[in-house]
């Protein structure tokens, strides 16, 4: 039973402030972290490999810093780490890294499971998943909070849906997105750490994944960013004084 | 090939904002800023930050592409609960039908599965000029794999220019496998959509950066522009039951339908409580201080009709359920009324706000965001606040009944 998980290094805080007097952002330090959700994400195919044996592999797409992401994820139970590195990924969109994801997985081999983190918090589109399943044709299994059974031959899971939860049985290979919700992540021992260090990182670049250029980055990318702002505010307010006055306008309003 | 980020160094006045806007630590003042163009995600963060225009991303040579052609329809992705269209698609018909005025486009919807046999009148009358249905024993089960797939395979035989799908769970996993299929740009939770009057390109504005940044992205040279769009967002047209239009049986048997799927349990309704389409919301968020707290916010909802929701603070606290939560990674509502309670107001937060009518915040800090954010706004500890007026509403409603 082979597994690939995807992981992406994200900024550590979305929090960001607009400066009231230059009309600009500020955000206060820029250190990286690895996506929340890509770690559950770990964490389940670490579960799956202690019930099926075989191996799981961590892959991440970014710059050569990324690369403090897959030793997070050597040191959490991967086998393996992969960093598909290269200045024309730049500016990708989700087409073009599920494009990038989906060479690597060729490139791999034979796998079983893919598994993503629902999300990213960065983009928040939750588009790389499917994506990269579609383009492999594989079967996709999104929103997983628990995996009920899992032999060599299939998987069954129970995915949150808009009105409830499903259970659903796929066969390999398949595609599974997962989040917060689905498991607890247990804080590595000095062995992992140790394992992890003793790890080396594989690194592929566009040419490795024998891609097409014209379909990466920024001009590559279908979708393209034409600008950006900062989201409205009311410029006004009306302030209540007393707890008299806020009722009689809550009255007012649901009457 | 040069990187596409460059620095016009005369236009530079070295004031640095560029590295605190940068989202991914890319850039490093020295006497100028330094990019880092392996970290550089080519957001355009910079750009829009530098007060002196001095950054510029500056795009290869664009491609001649001969643009697809397409038939002059916008498309809506319709989506089935028990057999009738969900309010969200009603939404999408109405952005549709918007888009559709300003460029001469028809508006089509899709349905794919079962629907109840007067769903399809209702979506004409909702504003579908053309209804394409397709239904298949095989795609009885609400698989998003399938149901993906079909609409695929659908969009390339018709080939609309645009076509919307409403960011539910469902439509998400759908969305993303059809753009993929399709070889085509996908921009998820849109809040804003409309028609570039030079290029007839779509502009979909979304919120980035946990909502701290609005991007508007288009999809220039592919085809069908394709934009996702939360419930509750955007606004339905009035129901005219005298507007005609016609329905196309797109028949898909020979389509192969992936099987490797198994539902073998649909557990509906596991979740009771639904904010996203109550009329008054009552939010409480840290300021609430403490879990017994949330007491004062049942309370309160008794009295004014409304439904307890929360802030991302207060879920991740333990006072509050996830599928309570307003926000980003919560649920984007649309009440009459919404009252913040202990509310920061965070861009997370107030981005899923946009559709309420009225917003009453009660803070102890008047120089949270909220104030920035609501129409009425009350300064004191909502510890203290709330019983007093619960209180007071509640003596109103005990005078009225006594009368």
């Amino acid at each position: 039973m082979r597994q690939i998980v995807f992981l992406k290094q994200v900024p550590a805080s979305t929090e960001v402030r607009l400066d009231p007097e230059t009309h600009t952002l500020v955000r206060s330090g820029s250190k990286a972290r690895t996506n929340p959700d890509d770690l559950h994400a770990l964490r389940m195919a670490v579960e799956i490999k202690e019930r099926t044996g075989g191996s799981v592999v961590a892959v991440s797409m970014g710059p050569p810093q990324a690369v403090a992401v897959l030793k997070e994820a050597l040191m959490n139970g991967a086998d393996e780490a992969i960093l598909l590195s290269d200045r024309v990924f730049a500016g990708s969109d989700t087409w073009s890294t599920g494009y990038v994801l989906s060479a690597a997985v060729r490139k791999i081999g034979a796998v079983d499971l893919l598994l993503f983190g629902k999300q990213a918090i960065d983009g928040d589109t939750a588009q790389v998943g499917p994506g990269v399943a579609a383009q492999l044709n594989m079967p996709q299994l999104t929103e997983v909070l628990q995996v009920e059974e899992v032999s060599l031959e299939s998987i069954t899971v129970l995915k949150t849906t808009d009105r409830g939860t499903q259970l659903l049985r796929a066969a390999y290979p398949c595609a599974l997105t997962v989040s917060k919700e689905a498991n607890s992540l247990p804080a590595p021992s000095l062995r992992d750490w140790e394992r992890s260090e003793a790890t080396q990182v594989t690194h592929w670049s566009a040419a490795d994944l024998d891609l097409d250029v014209s379909l990466l980055g920024l001009s590559g990318s279908p979708t393209r960013v034409v600008r950006t702002s900062v989201p409205d505010e009311r410029d006004s307010i009306v302030w209540l004084n007393t707890t008299e006055g806020l009722s009689s306008l809550l009255k007012q309003l649901i009457s | 090939m040069s990187f596409p980020l460059q620095l016009n160094t005369l236009d530079c006045i070295q004031c640095g904002v560029c590295e605190t806007s940068c989202p991914y630590g890319a850039i490093r003042m020295e006497t100028y800023p330094l990019i880092d163009a392996n970290a550089c995600q080519l957001c355009k963060s910079c750009v829009e930050a530098c007060p002196g225009g001095a950054l510029e991303l500056k795009m290869e040579t664009e491609k001649i592409t001969t643009k697809v052609v397409t038939s002059k329809e916008i498309w809506v992705l319709a989506e089935l609960e028990d057999g009738n269209p969900a309010a969200v698609s009603f939404e999408l018909l109405g952005a549709a039908r918007r888009l559709a005025e300003e460029a001469a486009y028809k508006v089509a919807v899709v349905v794919i599965g079962d629907p109840k046999a007067d769903s399809l009148q209702s979506l004409i009358a909702g504003g579908a000029d053309r209804v394409y249905l397709v239904t298949d024993p095989r795609l009885e089960s609400p698989l998003e794999g399938c149901h993906a797939d079909v609409l695929a395979f659908v969009a390339s035989k018709y080939r609309p220019d645009i076509l919307l799908i409403g960011a539910t769970r469902f439509g998400r996993g759908i969305s993303a496998r059809v753009a993929s299929r399709l070889h085509t740009g996908l921009t998820a939770d849109c809040t804003e959509l409309s028609m570039d009057p030079k290029t007839g390109n779509l502009l979909q504005c979304r919120p980035a950066f946990g909502g701290n940044l609005m991007a508007t992205i288009e999809t220039p040279h592919h085809r069908p522009q394709m934009a996702s769009v939360r419930p509750c967002v955007m606004r339905a047209m009035p129901m005219d039951q005298k507007r005609k239009g016609e329905v196309i049986r797109v028949d898909v048997s020979e389509v192969s339908i992936d099987n490797r799927v198994e539902l073998l349990a649909n557990h509906i309704g596991r979740s009771a409580v639904s904010i996203s389409d109550a009329p008054v919301l009552v939010a409480g968020g840290r300021g609430m201080q403490s879990g017994k707290n949330m007491e004062l916010l049942y309370e309160l909802a008794e009295l004014v009709g409304g439904t307890v929701a929360a802030s991302r603070a207060a879920v991740e606290a333990g006072w509050l359920p996830f599928e309570r939560q307003v926000g980003q990674t919560g649920q984007t509502v649309a009440p009459r009324l919404y009252i913040a309670c202990g509310i920061s107001g965070q861009i997370q937060h107030t981005a899923a706000l946009s559709g309420a009518e009225t917003i009453i915040a009660i803070n102890n800090d008047p120089e949270a965001p909220i104030f920035r954010y609501a129409h009425h706004g009350f300064v004191g500890d909502v510890a203290e606040v709330l019983p007093r007026l619960i209180r007071l509403l509640r003596s109103d409603v005990i005078s009225v009944a006594s009368v």
